[in-house]
């Protein structure tokens, strides 16, 4: 099933709860591809940071994706990157802008820097800005995407219906108004409605937010354009969604939970990684019987935990997809040796369902 | 009011719902506050805790209704509008959760208020927020609001955080990182967690004449739980040299699906029997 993904599609997005190993599954997904002669771009948009060093790159990751040096072996190539908001809004500013001059007079105010880190959702909509450059790209064949946590995650498929829905907002058109800048600000005042946002806000907060959508004038069409391309992107067979979750009742039911919204978006899940699941250990009587207590007892407790995992796995919502197991791990993954044995063990049929 | 804090996965959640458990038994009228809608925590707490859900977008719209903005308020927040507005103010959002939370610990009607706080980097900037928005916003019903806020959470009699972890090397990190966050913002300290420690104290008994004697599919299997131990019992050592001896571990259970119950039992042998 895994194996199907990485050798066809073209965009793996993977999601789930913080602290389920999401960007270290992103890192061998990619990986694994890579090994079967893909080109990877693996991007994360987790500002955790962690991807860097699950890829032993000891610089960390930038705004531009770097090449991963793999062994002699691997017959793909595999790049890294980590969102940048404020990067990523220059460079689309840039190649949106339709007058001259108009980017540095975007780029100038004040605000457009802020709302790159501190607007909900700007982040987002960057992260989907980054995947479009990046699909676009010939050199890249596979787009993996780490997203932040499942809460925030949602955020980032909906970020080109939020942008699209608020280009055809009547108080974004109010704002944007005709006429010379003095006459858009006074009827910007005078609005009831802005009126209301300007008694929470301050009126001259007010008149920054207008004074910086202006810079914007004329680019909507291009930013609609690229939003609804990321929507159909989303929708489309050669993107699969990867859900990522500890095999615990808990986490089984946070994923559940996002997978309900990813259905009422139109977008349907294709794989579920249980991470860190726990080995069985099957030992038969006789062998037990010799064993010192404490280490019997020990295998008692393992064997009780490894069943009880694969419980909650087969009694976990029908609508979830089907389960790649992954043992868990003595460490965190710090290098491409460890990645590459969890990308193995992603791809090898022991990791397939056996919950039956 | 006890903010639960802590890096994604480490178990907040159970956290909460265990504190709970204990404030309950004492005898203590607990509510437990969620942000976003997290339904687990009615299935973990004890009957008897009140359990409530925040979430961010219906309190900033709750707050303008309380503000007097009527219908203004459910269209601006509905519209996305507010956002762009809120970023000339990053944070709004989480100044007015915080608001409620405030609500609730003054309404008087809890003895205490527990919070299960959002994972680690967005739990910072939250508690942040409140005086980034006192530099920037310089009057009106924000203000106000903020500075409320900043009184309860600087009241260390009445305000602490509790700090989660799980005895890895990348929680235990970040949790050090945590605590000194918390403090650069003038937050109490109310305890630490070390949560889901495995009961590998079993394996230390094993003599090396045992453990060499183990069969090969058995040897297999302990080796690697002894050697995660040893990083577990390091990883915890780093956290006690931060924090002393005010840090407490909860056991890992051999189960996946941990319900009230099990948090009972849990909360027990962390706070012995309601008696003592």
């Amino acid at each position: 099933m895994i194996t199907d993904l990485i050798s066809e599609r073209s965009v793996i997005v993977c999601c789930g709860s913080g602290g389920v190993g999401k960007t270290t599954m992103a890192a061998s997904i990619g990986l694994a591809a890579a090994t079967l002669g893909r080109k990877v771009v693996v991007i994360t948009v987790d500002p955790a940071r962690r991807l860097g060093d699950a890829l032993g790159l000891e610089n960390g990751l930038g705004a531009d994706p770097a090449r991963v040096v793999l062994p002699d072996d691997v017959s793909g190539e595999l790049w890294a990157m980590m969102l940048d908001p404020a990067t990523e809004l220059e460079r689309v500013i840039r190649t949106t802008a339709v007058r001259p001059g108009q980017a540095d007079e975007a780029l100038a105010n004040p605000f457009t820097q802020s709302i790159a880190t501190s607007l909900g959702g700007t982040q987002e909509y960057m992260a989907t800005e980054a995947v479009y450059r990046l699909t676009s790209d010939e050199a890249f064949d596979l787009v993996v995407v780490d997203t932040p946590p499942s809460d925030k995650a949602m955020a980032v498929v909906e970020a080109p219906d939020v942008l699209v829905k608020f280009l055809d907002h009547q108080v974004f058109k109010l704002l944007m108004g005709t006429g010379g800048r003095a006459a858009r600000l006074l009827s910007a005042a005078t609005q009831p409605l802005l009126r209301a946002v300007g008694r929470v806000i301050g009126s001259n907060v007010l008149n920054d937010v207008v004074e910086f959508l202006r810079a914007f004038t004329g680019m909507e069409a291009s930013f609609r354009q690229r939003a609804i391309t990321v929507q159909k992107m989303w929708r489309s067979d050669s993107t699969a969604f990867v859900l990522v979750a500890t095999p615990t009742t808990e986490s089984l039911n946070e994923i559940s939970r996002f997978n309900d919204e990813l259905v009422s978006a139109g977008i349907s899940s294709t794989a579920l990684i249980a991470n860190g699941a726990t080995k069985e250990v099957s030992i038969d009587a006789e062998t037990s019987g010799h064993l010192p207590a404490s280490a019997s007892e020990w295998l008692r407790w393992q064997s009780d935990l490894a069943e009880s995992e694969r419980t909650v796995l087969r009694a976990r919502n029908a609508d979830l997809p089907e389960v790649a197991m992954v043992g868990r791990l003595h460490e965190d993954v710090h290098d491409v040796d460890g990645l590459l044995q969890l990308a193995d063990e992603l791809v090898s049929t022991s990791s397939r369902e056996k919950l039956q | 009011m006890l903010l639960v804090l802590g890096k994604g996965g480490v178990g907040r959640t159970t956290t909460t719902a265990l504190l709970a458990h204990g404030a309950h038994a004492a005898g203590l009228k607990v509510l437990v506050v969620a942000i976003d809608g997290k339904s687990s925590l009615h299935r973990l707490c004890p009957d008897g805790v009140d359990v409530r859900s925040v979430s961010a977008g219906s309190a900033l719209e709750d707050y303008l209704l309380d503000q007097g903005f009527g219908n203004f308020a459910r269209r601006l927040a509905q519209s996305g509008v507010i956002e762009v507005v809120g970023a000339a103010a990053p944070g709004i959002h989480d100044l007015v959760v915080l608001g409620k939370v405030k609500q609730f610990a003054n309404a008087g009607q809890h003895d205490v208020v527990i919070l299960d706080a959002p994972a680690t980097g967005h739990a910072t900037s939250m508690l942040s927020s409140v005086s980034g928005l006192l530099d920037i916003v310089e009057g009106g019903p924000i203000r106000e609001q903020a500075l409320d806020v900043q009184r309860l959470l600087m009241d260390a009699g009445r305000c602490g955080a509790v700090v989660v972890t799980k005895a890895e090397t990348t929680p235990v990190n970040e949790s050090i990182e945590l605590i000194s966050a918390i403090h650069s913002v003038d937050v109490a300290l109310a305890g630490a967690i070390v949560n889901a420690v495995e009961p590998d104290d079993l394996l230390i008994n094993l003599s090396k004449k045992e453990r060499s004697h183990l069969p090969a599919e058995v040897a297999e299997v302990i080796e690697a739980a002894i050697a995660r131990h040893q990083q577990s019992r390091h990883n915890i050592g780093r956290f006690v040299d931060v924090l002393g001896n005010s840090v407490m571990e909860v056991e890992k259970l051999a189960t996946a699906d941990l319900n009230r119950d099990l948090v009972a039992k849990l909360s027990t042998a962390a706070y012995g029997e309601p008696d003592s």
